[in-house]
């Protein structure tokens, strides 16, 4: 076979595997969703079938089965054919429903020249989607943790064939996560990961975000060109669109807490339990990603909880968020926890814990830490104008009743602080010794920007529905 | 005119438009950035080694030509069931990295040589199997490296192969 064809064979492969994980996640997401409308399916698919998939996965080479071909195929099958009935007996529970396509609206633009602009914008965002699959693939594995930790982990447990082969490949041992290493390891299980087809993971997950984001927005009945350019921003942010071709998790991470919290925040305004439940268990995948998953899904029950409060509603559904978590972080932290290594992170976190007990506060790594927040506003490198923008646009539609009555704006807000509040917490902790104010200034350098993804994305969610607020009233 | 634009226009809306129009305008410059990035980049490094494969792609796009040439040169001159041995003597990020070159000439063994007792790292370590690359620094007796054969890629970065 020629090396041209073997590449377009690869690549065929790489699209059906691609497929397979978003049919999985279709069926998932159907079983919990009847009603889900085409963007919701498109915005959940793949991430919860990868996610799910992988967390089998794992569980079934923690029992000592030998992960290959054949096991993949069996645990694919096996997982399909447990939805398919389940999708089948929630389909008749809720044979009677309708579409959630009914509750999308999308307001009317007569004039042509919005419909123009509204079609450029797309112009736009595709292009950028596409350059950014071209470098992710051309680029292949280029930066470090993509290299010394993802994917080579990922090649590990496929050549070993388990779970156990993340020890000695890749950094950190079996110390991070093993959600995204244990799709680049279905890769290199099913072709040898040559192109390497599992790069491509990277810019679906920044497509799935960008129509989570826009599915959020439409479903709060923004105008189209409004969500279409909240897109646009987020798509060309300098940090988000790198992060697409990279091979870092930080943008996984992002599309499982942003997901999850957008799902979690509309069942919970439609008391619609099957929402809650999906928005719970895309929080769940993002602990099950990167370690500081777990701060950030606290940070987020603990926004949602104080939101339900401020809006005195009764907050019943916590089982739905706190099940999937359970399931998913349990068996993950009790392996972990068997094949421990240290890690500055949780040395230094135990450290700051003793030390904030004993009333020591470092006021200047505080200080330091929000002077490099605050310079995000107005630094084009990171984030581009993305928080600039929303801080205009948040300002603009703010109005302290409207948020302290409506429960969406309410838990967007607290849960943006909270997730912003634990990204500060995640830092400062290198304040205390043996770490102290230079490990701050390094990592604020180096982790700083790619962690704050999360809270960033969160708030830019809020300042385009506090927008649409100002356009109603004006 | 000034009443009439004063009767329309409330200010409101006005601002509405400025920051709707702000918003665009900032979405337009930053997707100019990057079309300017990607097309650089694509140029640079993906059309030009559009031939090459997965390994070789990441290894120029992370530290250059170079970096590129050589690790094809270690793969192509180590087995697949080698022990690699990285003698870090040099400050060179990509040569000291277990992980790093995991990844790069996988799946083969990588070990590295404690800092600054690297002569007897190599008289312990080697034998059948066991390959030790030098990227620069190394200047070992002729004893140390008995029954090695050096081999240059170039000037500072060579590789020692055990005898056959």
């Amino acid at each position: 076979m020629s090396p041209s064809l073997n590449v377009l064979t690869t690549l065929l492969i790489d699209i059906l595997l691609l497929m397979a994980l978003f049919a999985l996640g279709l069926l998932i997401v159907r079983t919990i969703f009847r009603r889900s409308d085409w963007l919701a399916l498109l915005n959940l698919s793949m991430g919860i079938g990868a996610g799910v998939l992988t967390w089998v996965l794992f569980i079934v080479s923690w029992a000592g089965i030998v992960l290959n071909l054949q096991s993949l195929i069996g645990v694919y099958s096996a997982l399909i054919v447990v939805f398919l009935y389940l999708s089948k007996r929630s389909g008749k529970k809720t044979s009677n429903g309708h579409s959630d396509n009914d509750t999308v609206e999308h307001s009317s633009i007569s004039s042509m020249l919005l419909v123009n602009t509204t079609r450029t914008v797309w112009v736009l965002v595709i292009s950028l989607i596409i350059s950014s699959v071209l470098l992710s693939w051309g680029l292949s594995y280029h930066s470090w943790d993509g290299i010394a930790i993802w994917a080579v982990k990922g090649y590990g447990i496929a050549s070993e064939g388990s779970i156990f082969g993340a020890i000695n490949w890749g950094m950190v041992g079996l110390t991070f996560p093993l959600n995204i290493p244990l799709q680049v390891a279905i890769f290199r299980i099913v072709d040898g990961d040559v192109l390497p087809g599992s790069k491509l993971l990277f810019p679906a997950y920044f497509v799935f975000l960008l129509v989570g984001c826009y599915r959020f927005w439409l479903k709060r009945r923004l105008n189209i060109l409004l969500a279409a350019l909240g897109v646009l921003l987020i798509s060309s942010t300098p940090l988000l669109f790198t992060h697409a071709s990279i091979g870092y998790t930080n943008l996984p991470l992002t599309f499982y807490l942003i997901s999850g919290l957008l799902w979690l925040i509309e069942g919970l305004d439609e008391e619609a339990l099957n929402k809650v439940a999906l928005g719970g268990l895309l929080l769940a995948l993002a602990v099950w990603t990167r370690p500081e998953g777990l701060v950030l899904w606290v940070a987020i029950v603990i926004g949602v909880t104080l939101g339900m409060y401020v809006v005195g509603r009764r907050f019943s559904l916590i089982t739905y968020i706190l099940l999937p978590c359970l399931v998913i972080a349990v068996p993950w932290f009790l392996l972990m926890n068997q094949h421990y290594t240290p890690l500055d992170e949780y040395e230094a976190s135990w450290r700051a814990i003793r030390g904030i007990a004993r009333g020591e506060i470092y006021w200047e790594a505080l200080y330091r830490i929000l002077r490099h927040l605050g310079g995000q506003v107005f630094r084009f490198r990171d984030y581009g104008f993305l928080l600039a923008i929303s801080t205009l646009l948040f300002c603009a539609g703010f109005k302290l009743k409207r948020v302290c009555t409506d429960l969406v704006r309410t838990i967007l807000l607290i849960s943006t602080v909270m997730m912003g509040l634990a990204v500060v917490g995640i830092l400062y902790v290198f304040a205390y010794p043996p770490f102290g104010i230079h490990e701050v200034i390094t990592r604020l350098g180096s982790d700083f920007n790619r962690v704050f993804m999360p809270p960033a994305l969160s708030f830019t969610s809020l300042a385009f529905i506090t927008f649409s607020d100002f356009i109603k009233r004006s | 005119l000034k009443n009439f634009i004063m009767r329309k226009v409330k200010t409101e809306q006005a601002i509405a438009v400025f920051l709707a129009f702000t918003a665009f305008a900032a979405g337009c410059y930053q997707f100019a950035v990057a079309a300017k990035n990607t097309i650089s980049l694509t140029k640079r490094k993906v059309w030009v080694n559009r031939h090459l494969d997965a390994i070789s792609r990441g290894a120029d796009a992370a530290y250059g030509e170079e970096f590129k040439d050589f690790i094809s040169f270690l793969r192509s001159e180590i087995p697949d069931d080698a022990t690699v041995v990285l003698l870090r003597t040099t400050d060179l990020t990509p040569y000291r990295s277990k992980w790093f070159m995991q990844y790069f000439l996988f799946p083969r063994k990588i070990t590295l040589c404690e800092k600054g007792d690297v002569e007897s790292c190599v008289v312990m370590r080697k034998g059948p199997g066991v390959y030790f690359v030098d990227a620069g620094g190394f200047n070992p007796t002729a004893q140390t490296i008995e029954g090695l054969t050096a081999l240059h890629f170039n000037e500072s970065l060579r590789i020692f192969n055990p005898e056959p």
